[in-house]
């Protein structure tokens, strides 16, 4: 029995300081990830929209209505509104795929990137280039975009265009009965 | 304990991916890219250290019994605080790594350390055998990577340097083309060490 304690005791021990060390380092690096998440979209959101002043969230509970979306963000020029930048997640070949939509208050197309991936390299990482991505760019967001009529699928790769496609279609739909 | 011979026992003798042929998922899955696989095998040496040397302090204060978990709990802490250090400082490393980060934490090359040689031996040597198997692992894991980014992107390290009509092999750079390359490398190093041991 007082060996039982015993061990319990030295166990407790260790996790409790292995706890303290956790706690230190995530008081530490927490605020840096947090900020560097926001730097990543705002590095994005620059490109696809390039002459906003600045970026500010969308705060609705509408946004959560469909369930791709993850945030949407508001591009201000010279005091009004110039576009919105929606960020998407859907699920891709590899896992799932992070994209992010800008579109003009005019109801066209912005731009999109892809912010986070894992789709097989070479293949379904076509996505990501500029020769899939330069496609969506002046569409208009009056009705869905379907793959090969609007835009052409990467070879090969199905299940990743259509992954971006869908989360587009997302972020159009979000424009269309929530923020325009 | 020679700490010379603890060195290149890490390292090249007892090569934890060539020689011991463990940790094989990460290896196969982190190794697509050569600055991926440089990334994990840094990210393991700098566990492997902090473990092996805990590990070895409280050697004379673990009972037996309960030694495992004491291992996991110590490793699993370092491993934590190694993915929160690089996703706040590194984020493209921690993003391309994903989930073969955390899960470090069952990577077999640290707990095998952690009992083989840290439990059993001074701070000192531990502290050396785990920055020889780390580095070991980065070795392998660096020319796992380079030459799958060779062949399958064409590029080294980021960098282009096949010639512009080449046509990477995507084969290469997928699960399959890991195992093909892991088997060709394992067969080059046994017939180097072999050669060595007969000597």
């Amino acid at each position: 029995m007082q060996k039982v304690v015993k061990l319990g005791l030295i166990l407790l021990i260790v996790t409790a300081v292995s706890a303290g060390a956790l706690s230190v380092t995530n008081n530490f690096t927490k605020d840096i990830i947090e900020q560097k998440a926001i730097e990543a979209n705002l590095a994005y959101m620059r490109e696809i929209l390039p002459d906003a002043d600045d970026f500010k969230v969308v705060e609705s509970s509408a946004i959560a209505d469909i369930i791709e979306v993850e945030e949407a963000y508001e591009a201000i020029k010279g005091g009004d509104t110039s576009g919105y930048v929606i960020k998407t997640k859907t699920s891709g070949y590899g896992g799932d795929v992070l994209i992010l939509t800008g579109i003009n208050v005019d109801g066209t197309i912005a731009g999109m990137r892809v912010a986070s991936q894992s789709e097989t390299p070479n293949l379904g990482t076509k996505i990501t280039e500029d020769e899939f991505g330069s496609q969506f760019e002046g569409l208009s967001t009056d009705k869905e975009l379907k793959l090969n009529e609007d835009v052409d699928q990467v070879t090969g790769a199905t299940i990743s265009s259509t992954a971006a496609i869908k989360g587009i279609n997302a972020s159009i739909k979000l424009f269309e009965s929530v923020l325009k | 304990m020679n700490i010379r011979r603890v060195f290149m026992d890490g390292v090249i003798f007892n090569n934890p991916t060539f020689v011991q042929v463990i940790g094989m998922c990460p290896t196969l899955a982190v190794s697509n890219s050569a600055v991926n696989g440089f990334g994990m095998g840094l990210a393991a040496t700098a566990v492997l250290i902090g473990s092996n040397v805990v590990i070895s302090m409280l050697r004379k204060a673990t009972p037996d019994e309960i030694r495992i978990p004491i291992f996991i709990v110590v490793i699993a802490t370092f491993v934590t605080i190694i993915e929160m250090v690089v996703q706040a400082f590194f984020t493209p490393l921690y993003e391309a790594l994903g989930i073969f980060l955390p899960l470090i934490v069952v990577n077999c090359i640290i707990l095998a350390r952690a009992e083989a040689f840290a439990f059993k031996n001074s701070v000192l040597s531990s502290a050396v055998d785990g920055l020889a198997n780390g580095l070991g692992f980065t070795l392998a894991l660096t020319i796992l990577g380079t030459i799958r980014e060779l062949f399958g992107a064409g590029s080294v390290f980021g960098k282009t340097i096949m010639w512009g009509s080449f046509e990477p092999m995507s084969i290469i750079v997928q699960p399959s083309g890991g195992f093909l390359v892991l088997g060709i490398l394992l067969a080059i190093f046994s017939i180097f060490t072999a050669k060595k041991a007969s000597v």
